[in-house]
Protein backbone atom coordinates (compact mmCIF):
# COMPACT_ATOMS: atom_id res chain seq x y z
CA UNK A 1 0.00 0.00 0.00
CA UNK A 2 1.23 3.17 -0.54
CA UNK A 3 2.36 5.35 2.29
CA UNK A 4 0.54 8.64 1.48
CA UNK A 5 -2.40 6.49 1.16
CA UNK A 6 -1.68 5.22 4.52
CA UNK A 7 -0.88 8.95 5.74
CA UNK A 8 -3.92 10.19 4.66
CA UNK A 9 -5.69 7.45 6.68
CA UNK A 10 -3.93 8.39 9.59
CA UNK A 11 -4.79 12.20 9.18
CA UNK A 12 -8.53 11.32 8.61
CA UNK A 13 -8.27 9.28 11.99
CA UNK A 14 -7.10 12.10 13.89
CA UNK A 15 -9.99 14.01 12.89
CA UNK A 16 -12.32 11.20 13.58
CA UNK A 17 -10.73 11.20 17.34
CA UNK A 18 -11.01 14.86 17.25
CA UNK A 19 -14.99 14.41 16.90
CA UNK A 20 -15.41 12.53 20.68
CA UNK A 21 -12.51 13.17 22.23
CA UNK A 22 -13.89 16.28 24.04
CA UNK A 23 -16.60 14.14 24.70
CA UNK A 24 -14.77 11.61 26.09
CA UNK A 25 -12.99 13.81 28.28
CA UNK A 26 -15.95 15.22 29.99
CA UNK A 27 -17.39 11.68 30.45
CA UNK A 28 -14.13 10.73 32.03
CA UNK A 29 -14.47 14.29 33.91
CA UNK A 30 -17.64 13.41 35.38
CA UNK A 31 -16.84 9.67 36.05
CA UNK A 32 -14.20 10.85 38.15
CA UNK A 33 -15.82 13.33 39.97
CA UNK A 34 -19.00 11.72 40.56
CA UNK A 35 -18.86 8.25 39.80
CA UNK A 36 -21.87 8.99 36.87
CA UNK A 37 -21.14 7.38 33.13
CA UNK A 38 -23.16 10.25 31.83
CA UNK A 39 -24.22 9.13 28.48
CA UNK A 40 -26.55 12.81 28.10
CA UNK A 41 -23.08 14.35 27.32
CA UNK A 42 -23.96 12.88 23.90
CA UNK A 43 -27.29 14.52 23.68
CA UNK A 44 -25.38 17.56 24.56
CA UNK A 45 -22.63 17.08 21.92
CA UNK A 46 -26.27 17.05 19.65
CA UNK A 47 -28.05 20.45 21.25
CA UNK A 48 -24.32 22.42 20.86
CA UNK A 49 -24.52 21.56 16.65
CA UNK A 50 -28.06 22.64 16.42
CA UNK A 51 -27.58 26.10 19.16
CA UNK A 52 -24.81 26.79 16.82
CA UNK A 53 -27.12 26.31 13.65
CA UNK A 54 -30.25 28.69 15.30
CA UNK A 55 -27.33 31.46 16.46
CA UNK A 56 -26.14 31.82 12.85
CA UNK A 57 -29.71 31.45 11.40
CA UNK A 58 -31.61 33.39 13.77
CA UNK A 59 -29.29 35.55 15.51
CA UNK A 60 -26.95 36.12 12.82
CA UNK A 61 -23.75 35.45 14.65
CA UNK A 62 -20.57 34.66 12.54
CA UNK A 63 -19.83 30.61 13.06
CA UNK A 64 -16.90 31.50 15.25
CA UNK A 65 -18.66 33.61 17.91
CA UNK A 66 -21.57 31.09 17.57
CA UNK A 67 -19.07 28.45 18.94
CA UNK A 68 -19.11 30.09 22.49
CA UNK A 69 -23.09 30.36 22.34
CA UNK A 70 -22.90 26.36 22.51
CA UNK A 71 -20.48 26.17 24.66
CA UNK A 72 -22.10 28.51 26.89
CA UNK A 73 -25.48 27.23 26.76
CA UNK A 74 -24.52 23.79 26.67
CA UNK A 75 -22.48 24.01 30.19
CA UNK A 76 -25.29 25.40 31.49
CA UNK A 77 -27.73 22.72 30.25
CA UNK A 78 -25.20 20.02 31.81
CA UNK A 79 -26.00 21.51 35.15
CA UNK A 80 -29.51 21.78 35.00
CA UNK A 81 -29.51 17.91 34.18
CA UNK A 82 -27.44 17.64 37.26
CA UNK A 83 -29.28 19.39 39.36
CA UNK A 84 -32.73 17.87 38.20
CA UNK A 85 -31.68 14.46 37.97
CA UNK A 86 -28.77 13.32 39.10
CA UNK A 87 -28.13 14.99 42.43
CA UNK A 88 -31.48 14.05 43.86
CA UNK A 89 -29.87 10.28 43.50
CA UNK A 90 -27.17 10.60 44.88
CA UNK A 91 -26.63 7.85 47.33
CA UNK A 92 -28.54 5.68 45.56
CA UNK A 93 -27.00 2.68 43.74
CA UNK A 94 -24.92 3.40 40.91
CA UNK A 95 -27.32 1.21 38.56
CA UNK A 96 -29.74 4.09 39.08
CA UNK A 97 -27.69 7.24 37.71
CA UNK A 98 -26.69 4.93 34.71
CA UNK A 99 -30.57 4.22 33.80
CA UNK A 100 -31.18 8.20 34.15
CA UNK A 101 -28.44 9.64 31.94
CA UNK A 102 -29.98 6.99 29.62
CA UNK A 103 -33.13 7.84 29.84
CA UNK A 104 -31.86 11.81 29.54
CA UNK A 105 -30.08 10.99 26.50
CA UNK A 106 -33.08 9.24 24.84
CA UNK A 107 -35.85 12.22 25.93
CA UNK A 108 -33.25 14.87 24.88
CA UNK A 109 -32.32 13.34 21.43
CA UNK A 110 -36.37 12.59 21.04
CA UNK A 111 -37.11 15.90 22.12
CA UNK A 112 -34.39 17.30 19.20
CA UNK A 113 -36.37 15.29 16.67
CA UNK A 114 -39.61 17.17 18.32
CA UNK A 115 -38.44 20.73 18.23
CA UNK A 116 -35.69 20.43 15.63
CA UNK A 117 -37.38 17.65 13.22
CA UNK A 118 -35.84 15.10 11.62
CA UNK A 119 -34.63 16.41 8.26
CA UNK A 120 -31.09 17.17 7.57
CA UNK A 121 -30.11 20.66 8.79
CA UNK A 122 -26.14 21.75 7.52
CA UNK A 123 -24.50 24.83 8.54
CA UNK A 124 -21.86 26.59 6.31
CA UNK A 125 -18.44 26.57 7.12
CA UNK A 126 -16.88 29.64 7.13
CA UNK A 127 -13.98 28.12 5.42
CA UNK A 128 -16.50 27.13 2.39
CA UNK A 129 -15.47 23.98 0.87
CA UNK A 130 -11.66 24.75 0.80
CA UNK A 131 -9.23 22.36 1.01
CA UNK A 132 -5.29 21.91 2.10
CA UNK A 133 -3.16 19.23 0.08
CA UNK A 134 0.41 18.16 1.24
CA UNK A 135 2.51 15.00 0.15
CA UNK A 136 -0.85 13.83 -2.20
CA UNK A 137 -2.61 14.02 1.17
CA UNK A 138 -6.26 15.76 1.69
CA UNK A 139 -8.04 17.17 4.08
CA UNK A 140 -10.35 20.67 3.94
CA UNK A 141 -9.35 23.47 5.55
CA UNK A 142 -12.73 23.25 7.88
CA UNK A 143 -11.41 19.48 9.42
CA UNK A 144 -8.31 21.04 10.15
CA UNK A 145 -9.87 23.82 12.37
CA UNK A 146 -11.77 21.26 14.13
CA UNK A 147 -8.50 19.41 14.63
CA UNK A 148 -6.74 22.60 15.77
CA UNK A 149 -9.62 24.10 17.82
CA UNK A 150 -9.77 20.45 19.42
CA UNK A 151 -6.13 20.27 20.66
CA UNK A 152 -6.17 23.43 21.72
CA UNK A 153 -9.04 23.23 23.99
CA UNK A 154 -7.81 19.99 25.34
CA UNK A 155 -4.26 22.34 26.10
CA UNK A 156 -6.88 24.63 28.13
CA UNK A 157 -8.46 21.91 29.88
CA UNK A 158 -5.53 20.78 30.84
CA UNK A 159 -4.35 23.87 32.35
CA UNK A 160 -7.44 24.35 34.02
CA UNK A 161 -7.16 21.26 36.05
CA UNK A 162 -3.33 21.43 36.54
CA UNK A 163 -2.56 24.61 37.42
CA UNK A 164 -5.71 26.14 38.99
CA UNK A 165 -6.71 26.01 42.36
CA UNK A 166 -9.72 24.60 41.35
CA UNK A 167 -8.56 22.42 38.64
CA UNK A 168 -6.46 20.98 41.52
CA UNK A 169 -9.25 21.03 43.31
CA UNK A 170 -11.17 18.74 41.02
CA UNK A 171 -8.85 16.53 40.26
CA UNK A 172 -8.41 16.21 44.15
CA UNK A 173 -11.59 14.90 44.54
CA UNK A 174 -11.82 12.40 41.59
CA UNK A 175 -8.85 10.80 43.20
CA UNK A 176 -10.15 10.41 46.71
CA UNK A 177 -13.42 12.27 47.68
CA UNK A 178 -13.17 12.07 51.38
CA UNK A 179 -9.72 13.63 51.68
CA UNK A 180 -10.62 16.57 49.35
CA UNK A 181 -13.85 17.37 51.33
CA UNK A 182 -11.69 16.55 54.53
CA UNK A 183 -9.28 19.76 53.23
CA UNK A 184 -12.44 21.85 52.35
CA UNK A 185 -13.06 21.13 48.86
CA UNK A 186 -16.87 21.75 48.36
CA UNK A 187 -18.34 18.92 46.03
CA UNK A 188 -20.94 21.24 44.94
CA UNK A 189 -19.00 23.77 43.74
CA UNK A 190 -16.62 20.83 41.97
CA UNK A 191 -20.20 19.11 40.71
CA UNK A 192 -20.98 22.44 39.28
CA UNK A 193 -17.30 22.65 37.55
CA UNK A 194 -17.40 19.31 36.58
CA UNK A 195 -20.47 19.39 34.47
CA UNK A 196 -20.30 23.06 33.28
CA UNK A 197 -16.69 21.57 31.46
CA UNK A 198 -17.47 18.72 30.15
CA UNK A 199 -20.89 19.56 29.02
CA UNK A 200 -19.56 22.84 27.20
CA UNK A 201 -17.03 21.06 25.31
CA UNK A 202 -19.47 18.46 24.33
CA UNK A 203 -21.70 21.62 22.98
CA UNK A 204 -18.42 23.28 21.63
CA UNK A 205 -17.40 19.88 20.32
CA UNK A 206 -20.79 19.19 18.65
CA UNK A 207 -20.66 22.98 17.20
CA UNK A 208 -17.14 22.47 15.67
CA UNK A 209 -17.99 19.63 13.51
CA UNK A 210 -21.92 20.71 12.72
CA UNK A 211 -20.17 22.23 9.21
CA UNK A 212 -18.82 19.30 8.37
CA UNK A 213 -21.99 16.97 7.28
CA UNK A 214 -25.52 17.84 7.67
CA UNK A 215 -26.86 16.31 10.33
CA UNK A 216 -30.09 14.71 12.49
CA UNK A 217 -31.03 14.97 16.82
CA UNK A 218 -29.55 11.67 16.28
CA UNK A 219 -26.11 13.46 15.49
CA UNK A 220 -24.77 12.50 19.64
CA UNK A 221 -25.68 8.43 19.51
CA UNK A 222 -22.22 7.43 17.73
CA UNK A 223 -20.23 9.75 19.43
CA UNK A 224 -21.29 9.21 22.83
CA UNK A 225 -20.68 5.01 21.89
CA UNK A 226 -17.26 5.99 20.98
CA UNK A 227 -16.60 8.41 23.71
CA UNK A 228 -17.93 5.99 26.20
CA UNK A 229 -14.96 3.19 24.24
CA UNK A 230 -12.72 5.82 24.55
CA UNK A 231 -13.16 5.92 28.40
CA UNK A 232 -13.29 2.41 29.25
CA UNK A 233 -9.85 1.77 27.09
CA UNK A 234 -7.83 4.49 28.72
CA UNK A 235 -9.36 3.75 32.20
CA UNK A 236 -12.68 4.97 33.72
CA UNK A 237 -11.58 8.36 35.71
CA UNK A 238 -8.14 8.49 34.27
CA UNK A 239 -8.17 12.20 31.60
CA UNK A 240 -5.14 11.06 29.78
CA UNK A 241 -6.82 7.94 29.52
CA UNK A 242 -9.74 9.09 27.85
CA UNK A 243 -7.82 11.11 25.69
CA UNK A 244 -5.61 8.79 24.76
CA UNK A 245 -8.01 6.21 24.37
CA UNK A 246 -9.81 8.32 21.63
CA UNK A 247 -6.57 8.82 19.51
CA UNK A 248 -5.78 5.14 19.64
CA UNK A 249 -9.71 3.87 18.83
CA UNK A 250 -9.70 6.99 16.10
CA UNK A 251 -6.40 5.97 14.41
CA UNK A 252 -7.13 1.98 14.10
CA UNK A 253 -10.30 2.43 13.41
CA UNK A 254 -9.70 4.53 10.29
CA UNK A 255 -6.57 2.96 9.49
CA UNK A 256 -8.37 -0.68 9.56
CA UNK A 257 -10.58 0.87 6.81
CA UNK A 258 -8.04 1.22 4.60
CA UNK A 259 -7.83 -2.51 4.87
CA UNK A 260 -11.20 -4.00 5.34
CA UNK A 261 -14.48 -2.49 4.53
CA UNK A 262 -15.26 1.20 6.28
CA UNK A 263 -18.48 -1.15 7.29
CA UNK A 264 -16.10 -2.51 10.11
CA UNK A 265 -14.89 0.93 11.96
CA UNK A 266 -17.48 0.52 14.76
CA UNK A 267 -16.87 -3.04 15.20
CA UNK A 268 -13.11 -1.89 15.59
CA UNK A 269 -13.68 0.32 18.23
CA UNK A 270 -15.56 -1.73 20.72
CA UNK A 271 -13.72 -4.91 19.76
CA UNK A 272 -10.51 -2.71 20.69
CA UNK A 273 -12.73 -1.87 23.92
CA UNK A 274 -13.55 -5.56 24.98
CA UNK A 275 -10.07 -6.44 24.25
CA UNK A 276 -8.06 -4.42 26.61
CA UNK A 277 -10.94 -5.52 28.94
CA UNK A 278 -9.27 -8.78 28.53
CA UNK A 279 -5.84 -7.82 29.31
CA UNK A 280 -5.92 -4.98 31.60
CA UNK A 281 -9.46 -4.63 33.48
CA UNK A 282 -9.31 -1.28 34.97
CA UNK A 283 -7.95 0.57 31.28
CA UNK A 284 -4.78 1.48 29.68
CA UNK A 285 -3.77 4.39 31.89
CA UNK A 286 -6.43 3.27 34.70
CA UNK A 287 -5.59 2.60 38.36
CA UNK A 288 -5.80 -1.19 39.39
CA UNK A 289 -8.83 -1.70 40.42
CA UNK B 1 -15.22 26.45 77.87
CA UNK B 2 -13.83 23.48 76.40
CA UNK B 3 -12.10 24.15 72.66
CA UNK B 4 -14.40 21.19 71.07
CA UNK B 5 -17.71 19.96 73.00
CA UNK B 6 -19.93 17.35 71.74
CA UNK B 7 -23.22 17.25 74.07
CA UNK B 8 -25.26 13.88 73.58
CA UNK B 9 -25.28 13.16 69.77
CA UNK B 10 -26.54 10.23 68.32
CA UNK B 11 -25.07 9.18 64.48
CA UNK B 12 -27.20 6.87 62.03
CA UNK B 13 -26.05 4.94 58.90
CA UNK B 14 -29.40 4.33 57.63
CA UNK B 15 -30.79 2.50 60.51
CA UNK B 16 -28.02 1.62 62.28
CA UNK B 17 -27.12 3.26 64.77
CA UNK B 18 -23.50 3.98 65.26
CA UNK B 19 -22.75 6.50 68.00
CA UNK B 20 -25.41 6.38 71.19
CA UNK B 21 -25.98 9.54 73.08
CA UNK B 22 -22.53 10.42 72.85
CA UNK B 23 -20.69 13.62 74.95
CA UNK B 24 -17.41 14.05 75.36
CA UNK B 25 -14.91 17.51 74.99
CA UNK B 26 -11.38 18.55 73.98
CA UNK B 27 -9.59 21.31 76.50
CA UNK B 28 -7.18 23.52 74.27
CA UNK B 29 -4.35 22.01 74.39
CA UNK B 30 -5.25 18.80 75.59
CA UNK B 31 -4.61 15.26 73.76
CA UNK B 32 -7.08 13.50 74.19
CA UNK B 33 -7.71 9.73 73.05
CA UNK B 34 -10.65 7.52 71.83
CA UNK B 35 -10.83 4.05 72.68
CA UNK B 36 -12.53 0.96 71.54
CA UNK B 37 -12.78 -2.42 69.32
CA UNK B 38 -13.40 -2.40 65.42
CA UNK B 39 -17.06 -0.96 64.89
CA UNK B 40 -17.39 0.87 68.60
CA UNK B 41 -18.39 4.37 66.50
CA UNK B 42 -14.64 6.17 66.74
CA UNK B 43 -14.31 7.11 63.33
CA UNK B 44 -18.09 7.91 63.08
CA UNK B 45 -17.69 10.66 65.63
CA UNK B 46 -14.19 11.88 63.42
CA UNK B 47 -16.41 11.90 60.89
CA UNK B 48 -19.50 14.08 62.71
CA UNK B 49 -17.05 16.75 63.79
CA UNK B 50 -15.33 17.19 60.55
CA UNK B 51 -18.90 17.50 58.80
CA UNK B 52 -18.64 14.31 56.99
CA UNK B 53 -22.46 12.54 58.15
CA UNK B 54 -24.77 14.54 60.22
CA UNK B 55 -25.65 13.32 64.01
CA UNK B 56 -29.79 12.71 64.30
CA UNK B 57 -29.67 14.30 67.22
CA UNK B 58 -27.13 16.43 69.93
CA UNK B 59 -24.75 19.06 68.85
CA UNK B 60 -21.26 19.59 68.46
CA UNK B 61 -19.53 23.19 69.37
CA UNK B 62 -16.22 24.10 68.55
CA UNK B 63 -14.96 27.42 69.58
CA UNK B 64 -18.31 28.44 71.22
CA UNK B 65 -19.87 28.07 67.16
CA UNK B 66 -22.19 25.02 67.17
CA UNK B 67 -21.30 22.88 63.86
CA UNK B 68 -23.38 20.24 63.92
CA UNK B 69 -25.09 21.07 60.81
CA UNK B 70 -21.96 23.35 58.81
CA UNK B 71 -20.83 22.42 55.87
CA UNK B 72 -17.16 20.60 56.02
CA UNK B 73 -15.08 23.07 54.17
CA UNK B 74 -16.49 25.78 56.71
CA UNK B 75 -15.14 23.18 59.56
CA UNK B 76 -12.11 23.41 58.09
CA UNK B 77 -12.02 27.07 57.60
CA UNK B 78 -12.78 27.25 61.70
CA UNK B 79 -9.43 25.44 62.67
CA UNK B 80 -10.39 21.35 62.83
CA UNK B 81 -8.06 19.00 60.96
CA UNK B 82 -8.98 15.49 59.87
CA UNK B 83 -6.24 12.74 59.49
CA UNK B 84 -8.59 10.29 58.12
CA UNK B 85 -8.45 6.46 58.34
CA UNK B 86 -5.80 4.82 55.94
CA UNK B 87 -4.09 8.19 54.92
CA UNK B 88 -6.78 8.85 51.78
CA UNK B 89 -3.91 10.94 49.70
CA UNK B 90 -4.33 11.67 46.34
CA UNK B 91 -2.33 9.10 45.10
CA UNK B 92 -1.54 10.79 41.43
CA UNK B 93 -0.29 14.24 42.90
CA UNK B 94 3.00 15.12 44.10
CA UNK B 95 3.75 15.02 47.45
CA UNK B 96 4.22 18.72 47.38
CA UNK B 97 0.44 19.10 45.34
CA UNK B 98 -0.53 16.99 48.08
CA UNK B 99 0.49 18.94 51.25
CA UNK B 100 -0.86 22.35 48.71
CA UNK B 101 -4.16 20.61 48.79
CA UNK B 102 -3.94 20.84 52.25
CA UNK B 103 -4.09 24.67 52.22
CA UNK B 104 -6.91 24.75 50.30
CA UNK B 105 -9.00 27.43 51.70
CA UNK B 106 -5.87 29.74 53.02
CA UNK B 107 -4.76 32.34 51.23
CA UNK B 108 -1.47 33.90 53.29
CA UNK B 109 1.47 32.25 54.57
CA UNK B 110 1.01 29.37 52.90
CA UNK B 111 4.82 29.26 52.04
CA UNK B 112 5.84 29.51 55.55
CA UNK B 113 3.71 26.37 57.06
CA UNK B 114 4.71 24.24 54.15
CA UNK B 115 7.94 25.33 55.18
CA UNK B 116 7.58 24.23 59.10
CA UNK B 117 5.98 21.43 57.81
CA UNK B 118 9.52 19.91 55.40
CA UNK B 119 11.57 20.80 58.80
CA UNK B 120 9.45 18.57 61.36
CA UNK B 121 9.07 15.57 58.18
CA UNK B 122 12.76 16.30 55.63
CA UNK B 123 11.85 13.36 53.75
CA UNK B 124 8.61 15.18 52.27
CA UNK B 125 11.34 18.13 51.38
CA UNK B 126 13.14 15.22 49.51
CA UNK B 127 10.71 14.10 47.74
CA UNK B 128 8.63 16.88 47.00
CA UNK B 129 8.21 15.92 43.53
CA UNK B 130 7.57 12.10 43.56
CA UNK B 131 3.70 10.88 43.15
CA UNK B 132 2.29 10.45 46.75
CA UNK B 133 1.41 7.05 45.47
CA UNK B 134 5.14 6.07 45.52
CA UNK B 135 5.79 6.50 49.42
CA UNK B 136 6.08 4.28 51.64
CA UNK B 137 3.87 3.02 54.45
CA UNK B 138 5.79 5.79 57.22
CA UNK B 139 6.25 8.60 54.55
CA UNK B 140 2.79 8.21 53.93
CA UNK B 141 1.78 8.45 57.30
CA UNK B 142 3.89 11.70 57.15
CA UNK B 143 2.33 13.47 54.24
CA UNK B 144 -1.43 12.49 55.62
CA UNK B 145 -0.51 14.39 58.88
CA UNK B 146 1.47 17.50 56.98
CA UNK B 147 -1.20 18.10 54.65
CA UNK B 148 -3.65 18.16 57.64
CA UNK B 149 -1.65 20.30 59.18
CA UNK B 150 -1.15 22.73 55.81
CA UNK B 151 -4.94 24.09 56.92
CA UNK B 152 -3.00 25.43 60.59
CA UNK B 153 -5.89 23.68 62.76
CA UNK B 154 -6.52 24.22 66.19
CA UNK B 155 -7.75 21.18 67.07
CA UNK B 156 -6.50 17.79 64.71
CA UNK B 157 -8.01 14.57 64.55
CA UNK B 158 -6.50 11.51 64.02
CA UNK B 159 -7.82 8.32 62.75
CA UNK B 160 -5.66 5.04 63.82
CA UNK B 161 -2.48 7.05 62.56
CA UNK B 162 -0.70 3.81 63.32
CA UNK B 163 -2.26 1.41 60.98
CA UNK B 164 -0.23 -0.75 58.64
CA UNK B 165 2.90 1.10 60.48
CA UNK B 166 6.46 -0.94 61.56
CA UNK B 167 6.79 -0.87 65.41
CA UNK B 168 9.84 1.56 65.18
CA UNK B 169 7.87 3.91 63.22
CA UNK B 170 4.61 3.48 65.81
CA UNK B 171 7.17 5.18 68.55
CA UNK B 172 8.21 7.95 66.22
CA UNK B 173 4.67 8.53 65.26
CA UNK B 174 3.44 9.04 68.70
CA UNK B 175 6.11 11.44 69.57
CA UNK B 176 5.71 13.30 66.64
CA UNK B 177 2.03 13.60 68.19
CA UNK B 178 2.91 14.42 71.61
CA UNK B 179 5.33 17.16 70.17
CA UNK B 180 2.65 18.78 67.87
CA UNK B 181 0.49 18.77 70.63
CA UNK B 182 3.53 20.37 73.40
CA UNK B 183 3.64 23.31 70.49
CA UNK B 184 0.16 24.11 71.47
CA UNK B 185 -2.29 21.85 68.89
CA UNK B 186 -5.08 20.29 70.46
CA UNK B 187 -5.42 16.46 69.67
CA UNK B 188 -8.00 14.13 69.74
CA UNK B 189 -6.57 10.35 68.68
CA UNK B 190 -8.68 7.75 67.74
CA UNK B 191 -6.53 4.67 68.32
CA UNK B 192 -6.41 0.88 68.32
CA UNK B 193 -3.08 0.83 69.68
CA UNK B 194 -4.06 1.69 73.16
CA UNK B 195 -0.90 1.35 74.80
CA UNK B 196 1.04 3.73 72.85
CA UNK B 197 -2.15 6.25 72.80
CA UNK B 198 -2.28 6.04 76.80
CA UNK B 199 1.32 6.69 76.49
CA UNK B 200 1.46 9.91 74.65
CA UNK B 201 -2.33 11.26 76.16
CA UNK B 202 -4.04 13.41 79.14
CA UNK B 203 -7.38 12.03 79.19
CA UNK B 204 -9.20 9.01 77.34
CA UNK B 205 -12.89 7.99 76.51
CA UNK B 206 -13.58 4.28 76.48
CA UNK B 207 -16.56 3.62 73.35
CA UNK B 208 -18.81 0.18 73.48
CA UNK B 209 -21.56 -0.07 70.71
CA UNK B 210 -21.25 3.92 69.83
CA UNK B 211 -21.34 4.88 73.72
CA UNK B 212 -18.93 6.39 76.25
CA UNK B 213 -18.89 3.47 78.98
CA UNK B 214 -15.82 5.11 80.83
CA UNK B 215 -13.66 8.89 80.59
CA UNK B 216 -11.09 9.50 82.79
CA UNK B 217 -7.61 10.77 83.01
CA UNK B 218 -5.10 8.39 81.59
CA UNK B 219 -3.12 7.67 84.60
CA UNK B 220 -6.59 6.15 86.35
CA UNK B 221 -7.97 4.26 82.85
CA UNK B 222 -4.52 2.51 82.67
CA UNK B 223 -5.69 1.19 86.61
CA UNK B 224 -8.88 0.55 85.95
CA UNK B 225 -9.55 -3.39 86.33
CA UNK B 226 -12.02 -3.66 82.84
CA UNK B 227 -9.63 -1.46 80.82
CA UNK B 228 -6.68 -3.70 81.62
CA UNK B 229 -8.76 -6.71 81.10
CA UNK B 230 -10.24 -5.48 77.43
CA UNK B 231 -7.56 -3.04 76.40
CA UNK B 232 -4.28 -3.46 77.81
CA UNK B 233 -3.59 -7.74 77.98
CA UNK B 234 -4.15 -8.16 81.18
Amino acid sequence: MNSSILLQFFINGIYISCTYVLVALGLSLIFGVLDIADFAQGALFMVGAYICYYAMKFLGVPYFLSLSFSLFFVAILGNINNLLVYRPLRGTIGANTLVAALGIFIIVQNLGLLVFGSEYTSVESPFGKAKFSFLHVFITEHRTFVIFATFFLIFLTWLFLYKTKWGQGLRAMSQNREAATLVGVNIDKVSIIAFGLAAGLAGVSGALIAPVEPFTPTLGGEVILKAFASVVFGGMGSLIGAVTGAFIIGITETVAVAFISSAYSSMIAFGLMILILFIRPQGLLGEKV
Amino acid sequence: MALLEIKSISVFYNKIKAVDNLTLFVEKGELVTLIGANGAGKTTVLRAISGLIRPRNGSIIFKGIDITRMRPDKIVQLGIAHCPEERKLFPRMKVKENLMMGAFLRKEGVGKTLEWIYSLFPVLKERENQLAGSLSGGEQQMLAIGRALMSQPELLMFDEPSLGLAPNLVKKLASTIKNLNQQGLSVLLVEQNVEIAFSISNRGYILENGKVVLSDSVEELKENDMVRKAYLGG
